[in-house]
């Protein structure tokens, strides 16, 4: 009898004392990642190419979760009015305004380095990564997680292992590398300064990207401001939008 | 005479403490090894650059800018029988890339399986990967290979056109820029790896500047690996059977081992690198640094006979010492001449190897002198080299004998060789390096065979390439260029930014406006292999140029037409660029036809007019298609079918349909004008593009079947283009444009020319040091000329039989002059120095032989260097031994016939 009750009590009691697991801590990140409903963000691309000064980018993206982004080029001015709408993660359009047209762009594009950073299209459209990858957690302290990250069998992307630091207090990782199948790293995410810019939600100040592969260029976005939650509509999203104003 | 107060106390000090030099000696050495140990290798060629060549600097500041330099070639061959589109060689492409791609140090990958392809389709530009999946079938297989080889980007590029070859074009990062890690391969080693290691079963060859380099290092470490102890051993049999001393042989390759220790860890402690020429030095100093030793000893060995061992090496060195400095400081200048080249690893060989000379004969003074007094050797007679001595003394009568004709003879003969060695031609090619069978050899054959040509001449452009004038300049030099004979193809950024404009446009066209322009080249800039085409201020553009077989007519075209056919204030093409364009396009597919033939075809052509049938219905169709899309306004139907009609009515424009639109959609109508027209306006000019490919085909006489149809039906169409195209007068260059020839052939002839001139300072230099060393000797003009008649008369006939046979210089033979007068004038230096002691037939019986000895020793080294595999090695090495034979012969036979007397 007292077995059972002690079993009884285990198995009650053992949800709440048991540690997350993997995939728990991903599906954290993700939740933590996409905590809003929609949201502005204006940002600059600073891309430092070697023994040069730093490319400035300034852009402003429209999101509204999980995937409709459309982000608008300000500066400089040969980008000007360009725009990308993503509409989920298999449709892009891309606004070239001196074309004066929308196109629909391939998914192959996805993969490359966008305008000479080292961020990929794919990285620009990212939001969340249970759906790609599964999660071991190989180590946890009072105030980060480390999770591996492997993809999932019949998935396509450029980087099938991911080892992430995960912070605690914004559930939100604080650097990511990015491997090859045999764990070579290929390049690293680092995401600084998190704080909280909306009611429940914490945004980084700066990701910095390395490409170990070029030598160890940088890229680097630096959040200016953040709007969240300001009631963007589906029908924003639109190619309409895309070219309006131009 | 001679400055021979600090010889003397040198010799003194030698014999009078002899422990203590055997010590010293010891302690450099140890030191000297442990600057072995921090001796570091230099594995680039591109080191061997001269610097102050313009033509190099400008190769130098194309490869800073565009990052072109180093790019490491994988080329695979398919099977017999099979080609690159079979699943399992595209598999293996693949993983190739991908594992290449991973290699720290490479920068950029590209190659058929990781190259994007754009492509316009009714739902807009398709950026897709040029091979999306592996076909699995044969229907799949031949849609892939046809396909692929109908893109003119890839074609040549990365797949050949009979699509057995595909290329891995791995641009690798400044090594300056990347530290090594320890343990870690040299980038090309693990890009090598990745290659046998995906690509089994596939014939791979390795190619480019990086493998090249590596491959011509990697060989010529092993020819010295294997000469080395050759030249030791040959060295170890001569004096051997010389000397039959244990301790003398000891002594005589100990002091070169001693000298090339010292030289190489002088090199660790200074910080000089260990090149491909300073491996040679062993081999070099084994041949030029022997003697010394032999010569002391030699004399030694004989006076044991009569005096006492400290007698003996005194008395030897007594003897010796004097044409041995003049010797050793003659061959050294040969050598310290090098410091005139502008070519900074051959100035330091030439300081390494003038140093080791002097070296060894500073051991023969010291540490020579030092063991025979601890160790006092026995006499011996040189039994074997009496026949020597008789040969000589037979020779030197019969020279006196017929002293007229020896006379007229090398007058006449070295007046003979003038006209040959005017005609000798310096050649540096890195192919020249490229021993046949080798490595690079393969790799140069593949690509000759498969891609068109090896060679790459580079134009670098500058101006305002967001400018579309200056675009349709760039069209027209790579259009000029193409027309070229030897050249096979020529790659732009225009290739992209076509197929880029198609992608967002639907039109094959240059884009017509700044900000097409601006907008297609941000959106292309994350593709690979953009960055070594146009820099990201896109006011630097390299157009790299594919040639085959002989350059040099087609580089003096491309100079000449940068120089004043190009067109530095860019501005909307004319109906007779486009007739010159074409006629250049005709002419690069082997048929001729002059321009203001062409005209008669271009001139007439013009657009569809408002009545034209086929331009009604599409312009009908376009309207329909604009205003029911996602991009245009919402439109009520009444509204729509209003807009519609006038529309179509009124393609170009209207104050109506302007004034409909902003009715209409306050908020969207001007943008959807604009968008409106511009849409109606470039559809009638494609129809008018369209009517007129197939006219200029004709009249230009351009394929419209076969293999290359579909690449010059697209150039003709964005040709055509410009006939109907308006450029905005607003649309205007903001600098004038300026074009650089530049690559591997300017390279090679500016290294020849610093080849060729280097050779010329190099020897006046040691003429006139040699000549005033001589001076100093002999305080006579008459015997300073006749020290170096030999040696010069030796260097004319070997220069002029190179020009009779179409031998060109090289690196190594341009050495050959500087070091074969210096060494060269030795044996006549030393046979005027005796001969003003003694009768000519005691010198020709005593002194004779040993020089005859040392001479075939110094030939015998250098000959060594000629079993080499590297080809300048090989010919470096025939030529340096037998111009040392040559000089000893002429000297026989000239040197008796000049002189009568020698007074002392």
């Amino acid at each position: 009898m007292k077995i059972a009750v002690a079993l009884v009590g285990i198995l009650l009691f053992a949800p709440s004392a048991r540690a997350d697991s993997g995939a728990d801590v991903l599906a954290k990140v993700d939740t933590a990642m996409n905590n809003f409903t929609d949201g502005e963000f204006e940002s600059k691309l600073f891309i430092r190419e070697p023994g040069g000064a730093a490319r400035e980018i300034d852009f402003t993206t429209y999101q509204k979760v999980p995937d409709k982004r459309l982000v608008r080029f300000s500066a400089p001015g040969d980008l000007k009015g360009m725009g990308v709408l993503v509409e989920n993660k298999d449709v892009m359009y891309v606004f070239l305004p001196g074309f004066q047209k929308v196109r629909r762009v391939g998914t192959h594009v996805k993969a490359q380095t966008f305008m000479g950073s080292d961020f990929s299209y794919e990285d620009m459209s990212l939001s969340r990564y249970s759906p790609t990858y599964d999660a071991k957690l190989v180590k946890e302290d009072a105030n980060s997680w480390e999770l591996e990250l492997t993809v999932k069998p019949g998935q396509e992307i450029e980087y099938p292992r991911v080892h992430m630091w995960v912070e605690k207090k914004s559930q939100q990782p604080t650097k990511i590398d990015f491997m090859d199948q045999s764990g070579k790293v290929l390049k690293t995410a680092e995401y600084l300064d998190y704080h909280l810019d909306g009611a429940s939600h914490y945004g980084p100040s700066k990701v910095i990207v390395t490409d170990h592969r070029r030598n160890d260029h940088k890229s680097e976005i630096q959040f200016v401001s953040t709007k969240l939650n300001q009631g963007l509509k589906d029908d924003f999203f639109t190619q309409r939008t895309l070219i309006r104003g131009h | 005479m001679i400055p021979s107060l600090a010889v003397n106390q040198i010799i003194s000090f030698s014999t009078r403490w002899p422990r203590t030099v055997v010590v010293i000696s010891l302690l450099i050495a140890a030191l000297a090894a442990v600057g072995v140990t921090r001796l570091k290798n230099e594995e680039d060629l591109l080191v061997f650059l001269p610097t102050n060549d313009p033509d190099v600097q400008l190769f130098q500041d194309v490869s800073r800018r565009f990052g072109s330099l180093r790019v490491a070639i994988v080329g695979v061959e398919a099977p017999a029988g099979d080609d690159v589109f079979s699943p399992a060689s595209l598999d293996k492409i693949s993983r190739a890339t991908q594992a290449i791609k991973n290699v720290r140090g490479v920068d950029l990958m590209l190659s058929l399986t990781s190259v994007s392809d754009i492509v316009s389709g009714p739902m807009g530009a398709e950026f897709n990967a040029l091979v999306p999946t592996i076909p699995t079938d044969d229907a799949g297989r031949r849609a892939l290979r046809d396909k692929v080889l109908s893109r003119e980007f890839a074609v040549g590029n990365f797949v050949s056109r009979d699509g057995r070859g595909a290329l891995i074009l791995a641009f690798l990062a400044d090594p300056g820029s990347m530290k090594q890690q320890p343990g870690e391969l040299r980038v090309e080693d693990q890009i090598r790896a990745a290659a046998e290691r995906e690509l089994a079963g596939m014939t791979i060859y390795y190619g480019g500047a990086p493998f090249a380099a590596q491959a011509i290092y990697k060989e010529t470490q092993a020819d010295v690996r294997h000469l080395s102890p050759v030249a030791m051993l040959v060295l170890l049999l001569v004096v051997i059977l010389a000397f039959r001393d244990p301790v003398g042989v000891a002594l005589t390759v100990g002091a070169v081992a001693f000298a090339v220790l010292v030289v190489l860890g002088g090199m660790g402690w200074w910080g000089e690198k260990f090149t491909v020429a300073s491996s040679t030095l062993p081999v070099i100093l084994f041949a030029s640094g022997s003697s010394y030793a032999v010569h002391v000893l030699g004399r030694y060995y004989l006076l044991r006979a009569e005096k006492s061992p400290a007698e003996a090496i005194l008395e030897s060195l007594r003897i010796v010492g004097p044409p041995l400095a003049i010797a050793a400081a003659t061959t050294a200048v040969g050598f310290y001449s090098f410091v005139t080249t502008d070519v900074r690893p051959m100035r330091s060989f030439g300081i390494q190897c003038g140093s080791g000379v002097m070296l060894c004969w500073l051991t023969s003074l010291t540490l020579v002198p030092a063991v025979v007094s601890l160790f006092p050797r026995k006499a011996h007679h040189e039994v074997k080299l009496e026949l020597l001595g008789n040969v000589l003394v037979a020779m030197w009568h019969w020279a006196q004998r017929h002293r007229r004709l020896l006379f007229v003879g090398a007058l006449a003969l070295g007046a003979l060789t003038v006209g040959p060695m005017l005609r000798v031609r310096v050649r540096m090619e890195p192919r020249a390096f490229f021993r046949q069978g080798s490595e690079p050899w393969l790799a140069e054959r593949f690509l000759d065979q498969h891609f068109g040509g090896a060679t790459f001449a580079q134009i670098w452009l500058t101006g305002d390439f967001d400018d579309p004038s200056s675009l349709r300049e760039l069209a027209r030099f790579c259009d000029f260029a193409r027309s070229l004979p030897s050249v096979s193809q020529v790659q732009s950024v225009l290739t992209p930014l076509v197929l880029a404009t198609n992608g967002m446009d639907g039109t094959t066209a240059i884009p017509w406006t700044r900000a097409q322009a601006a907008n297609v080249m941000t959106f292309l800039e994350g593709q690979p292999g953009i960055r070594q085409l146009i820099t990201p201020e896109r006011h630097d553009v390299l157009v790299q140029i594919r040639m085959h077989g002989e350059a040099t007519t087609a580089l003096a075209a491309l100079e000449a037409f940068a120089k004043s056919g190009l067109h530095r204030e860019p501005r909307p093409p004319t109906v007779e660029d486009i007739a010159d364009r074409l006629s250049w396009v005709a002419r690069a597919y082997g048929h001729e036809v002059a321009p203001h033939e062409l005209l008669r075809t271009l001139k007439p052509l013009a657009p569809p007019g408002l009545l034209d049938e086929e331009w009604t219905r599409r312009r009908a169709a376009i309207v329909d298609e604009y205003l029911k899309s996602e991009e245009a306004p919402q439109l009520s139907d009444a509204a729509r079918a209003q807009i519609g009609k006038l529309a179509v009515d009124a393609p170009d424009g209207s104050p109506a349909l302007a004034a409909a639109l902003q009715k209409a959609a306050p908020e969207d109508g001007a943008q959807a004008y604009r968008f409106l027209v511009t849409r109606l306006s470039e559809a009638r000019r494609h129809l008018a593009v369209d009517r007129a490919v197939p006219l200029l085909l004709r009249a230009a006489g351009l394929p419209t079947d076969g293999p290359d149809a579909a690449f010059v039906r697209a150039h003709v169409a964005v040709l055509a283009d410009d006939l109907f195209l308006h450029i905005a007068p607003s649309e205007k260059a903001t600098m004038p444009m300026t074009a650089r020839v530049a690559g591997e052939p300017v390279l090679d002839r500016g290294f020849s020319r610093s080849v060729g001139d280097n050779q010329v300072r190099s020897l006046i230099v040691t003429i006139v040091c040699v000549l005033g060393l001589m001076l100093a000797l002999f305080r006579s003009l008459r015997l300073a000329l006749l020290s170096m008649w030999a040696s010069l008369l030796t260097m004319a006939l070997i220069f002029g039989v190179m020009g009779l046979m179409q031998v060109p210089i090289d690196l190594g033979t341009s050495l050959v002059a500087g070091i074969a007068t210096g060494a060269g004038s030795d044996f006549a230096m030393h046979y005027l120095w005796y001969l003003r002691r003694q009768r000519a037939d005691e010198v020709s019986r005593s002194v004779g032989p040993v020089m005859a000895v040392s001479i075939f020793l110094v030939s015998l080294g250098f000959w060594v260097l000629a079993l080499g595999k590297s080809p300048v090695m090989h010919l470096f090495g025939t030529l340096a031994g037998l111009s040392m034979f040559l000089s000893a012969l002429l000297t026989c036979l000239l040197v008796p016939a000049v002189l009568n007397k020698v007074e002392p």
